[in-house]
């Protein structure tokens, strides 16, 4: 208990829930270390609804493996920065005390719930073995709560389905087991890795919908990684968005989309085909993806920046804040280095 | 314009046989149950639906990879499902397939020559001299350069893997090209680049695209007619414009809604449409309307009476029995309306 109190203490100090300070994930690999993740900074306060949007292999992933220190070492290794939750920095926690913080004050759900649950157990007994981790709640109790959260996720019959084993629920029902096994802890934060993209339409509706509930009901905060621009625009208050390694832009949701900053957050949101807005061409950005093994000199959109200039291949460009909250980090918003090439 | 393919109460059934050697049949997954629609040359149909919907199996059974229950499938007047074996590989090579995954769909032990100029060999006796020539056109008309034709498959990204498999498609100059999921695997701003080079080769050459795919936004873009599928059967079909603008299958309408929208001052007005239930099962699929567990309209008729597509003018068929109501109630009252019976 007196830990609590600690823990409390200090992140009203900080004010900020999780705060990610020039974080840096490489992989070793034979071909030389791939910057996964290179120096990327946010933060996430209490409340927050925090959209991670970005194309395959720009390091959301990575990212949400790092706060939770999951990466895979070998080959991938926290090189430097700083995972302040709660004002204590995760990255100098040791290997028991992660274990207390995981799935406890922060939870994960991934992509793919059929491969993410074990397919031997029954899934009430997963959301049992989810409290007893964390409390010495008696079984019987622990049961009782399981079929309670399945209940709150939105599976009818709960108290049978608690007894199926994976293979016999649906995708959608696997993903609200998921989630319950998530949220019994009641967690400060979940981090949501793409939970819908395997799902249909309408499932993922209910899906999302449901963290929406999630969201209005507790004090858990999300971190919602997708590539996905819709959800983000639906489901999130703020938003950061990632390219080969790099946050390039961040900000409130509403000032993001209605006032895109970098040229990438543009052409993203233009190469998007709508439902709402006829277009006869989408515009489509040239190239690939970089080699993040050797990514672009100076700032890393630059091959593929219709706006690019000399000088956006040698000087990496900050992060500056253009509006109120709102930051990109392009060099059109830095007038006098702008102008002098 | 002229009619290029035309099918006719198209149904396949996949037994589910017990035993090895005593095979025993204890039913059938009726994937694909009585569709008919045709194409018009030049033009590309969108076929949409959800997994399990049966969408694959109708593109599988144009192309003869698979063989329908019954029902038939004129290709240029030609009842594919009445000639032999022969005469179908005359007609075979005037339709060609794209498919979802560009890492499995090509054999990565041969170069991308050998890849696009396989349907010459198989389909022609034209030189080895002619072959390259041609090869190298279609590189260039899906924008790729000549010195990859030497290149193998796992030396390309994801997007231009897909123009190798776009360009093999279009090796024999078909008349019809099914693209089953072709863009769902890429990122979006590769995305946006594969469906403008679909777009322009379809006006150069009159191309006919059967355009299968579950994203609605996609489809909304790209094609000129589109049908709607739900549990095998084929609930709405109309032109684009009917389709999206107003939408009369209760199926339809949800389907719309349930697509989050990349603008956050949209998504706030309209939020997110939740069908309740999940899709059943293709095995013991509900009687009457299929759709109807799930239909915020559905009456005792829907569950007993199976509807048919009725033409609601300008060749706007829905298969419902309440199409005018729910016209007249859904522009009044925006919420569903609950089950009245």
């Amino acid at each position: 208990m007196t830990l609590d109190l600690e823990y409390s203490e200090k992140g009203m100090q900080h004010n900020h829930l999780l705060e990610i300070v020039d974080l840096k994930t490489y992989f070793f690999t034979k071909r030389g270390a791939v910057k996964a993740v290179d120096g990327i900074s946010f933060t996430i306060d209490a409340g927050d609804v925090f959209g991670l949007v970005g194309e395959s292999g720009c390091g959301k992933s990575v990212t949400a493996l790092s706060i939770l220190r999951l990466v895979p070492d070998p080959p991938g290794k926290i090189v430097s920065g700083q995972v302040i939750f709660e004002g204590e920095d995760l990255l100098q926690k040791s290997e028991e005390e992660m274990r207390s913080i995981r799935g406890a004050k922060i939870s994960m759900i991934f992509q793919d719930p059929l491969t993410s649950l074990d397919p031997i157990v029954r899934v009430g007994e997963q959301i049992v073995e989810a409290i007893r981790t964390h409390t010495n709640m008696n079984p019987q109790k622990a049961w009782e709560k399981a079929v309670k959260i399945l209940t709150e996720v939105g599976i009818p019959d709960a108290e049978i389905r608690a007894k199926q084993y994976p293979f016999q629920l649906s995708g959608g029902m696997r993903q609200r087991v998921m989630i319950a096994i998530a949220l019994v802890t009641e967690p400060r934060l979940l981090i949501a890795d793409e939970p819908t993209t395997n799902l249909d339409v309408t499932i993922q509706a209910q899906i999302l919908t449901l963290l929406k509930e999630i969201k209005a009901k507790t004090q858990t905060s999300i971190l919602f990684i997708t590539h996905n621009l819709g959800i983000v625009a639906w489901l999130c208050n703020k938003l950061a968005v990632m390219y080969a390694g790099k946050i390039v832009e961040y900000g409130a949701t509403k000032s993001v989309f209605s006032n895109p900053l970098h040229p990438y957050t543009t052409l993203l949101l233009k190469a998007v085909p709508r439902l709402d807005i006829k277009k006869e061409m989408l515009e489509s950005i040239e190239g690939d993806v970089p080699d993040l093994v050797n990514p672009p000199s100076g700032c890393r959109f630059h091959p593929r920046c219709p706006y690019a200039k000399k000088i956006c291949s040698i000087i990496q460009p900050p992060m500056i804040e253009v509006e109120e909250g709102h930051y990109a980090s392009c060099l059109i918003y830095d007038k006098e280095k702008w102008r002098s090439v | 314009m002229s009619i290029i393919l035309q099918i006719k109460d198209l149904k396949k059934y996949f037994p589910i046989t017990k035993g090895v050697i005593l095979k025993k049949t204890l039913g059938y997954v009726k994937a694909v149950d009585g569709v008919s629609f045709s194409i018009e040359r030049g033009e590309t149909f969108g076929l949409v639906g959800e997994s399990g919907s049966g969408k694959s199996t109708i593109g599988r059974l144009i192309v003869g990879l698979l063989q329908p229950t019954s029902g038939s499938i004129f290709f240029d007047k030609v009842d594919l499902t009445k000639i032999n074996k022969k005469e179908f590989q005359n007609i075979r090579r005037r339709m060609s397939m794209i498919f979802q995954d560009p890492f499995t769909s090509l054999d990565p032990r041969k170069n991308v020559m050998q890849i696009i100029a396989e349907p010459l060999i198989i389909h022609t006796d034209m030189e080895r001299k002619k072959r390259e020539e041609i090869v190298y056109q279609l590189l260039e008309r899906v924008g790729l350069r000549q010195e990859d034709a030497f290149k193998y498959p796992h030396q390309f990204s994801g997007g231009q893997r897909q123009r190798i498999a776009i360009a093999r498609a279009l090796t024999l100059s078909p008349d019809l090209i099914i693209a089953d999921e072709a863009v769902s695997a890429l990122d979006v701003s590769v995305q946006a680049k594969i469906i403008n080079i679909l777009m322009s080769l379809q006006k150069d050459l009159n191309l006919t695209y059967l355009f299968i795919a579950h994203d609605l936004s996609v489809v909304c873009h790209i094609s000129h007619k589109v049908g709607v599928m739900y549990l095998g059967k084929l609930v709405e079909v109309g032109s684009k414009s009917a389709i999206f603008q107003d939408p009369l299958h209760p199926y339809t309408q949800a389907l719309l809604e349930a697509v989050p929208v990349p603008d956050p001052n949209i998504m706030v007005a309209k939020g997110l449409m939740v069908l309740k239930g999940e899709i059943p099962s293709p095995i013991n699929p509900p009687s009457g309307c299929r759709f109807h567990p799930r239909c915020p309209y559905a009456t005792k008729r829907c569950t007993e009476e199976e509807p048919t597509l009725i033409d609601n003018g300008e060749n706007h068929l829905a298969a419902c029995h309440y199409t005018d109501e729910i016209k007249s109630k859904r522009k009044i009252i925006k919420q569903p309306l609950k089950d009245s019976a």
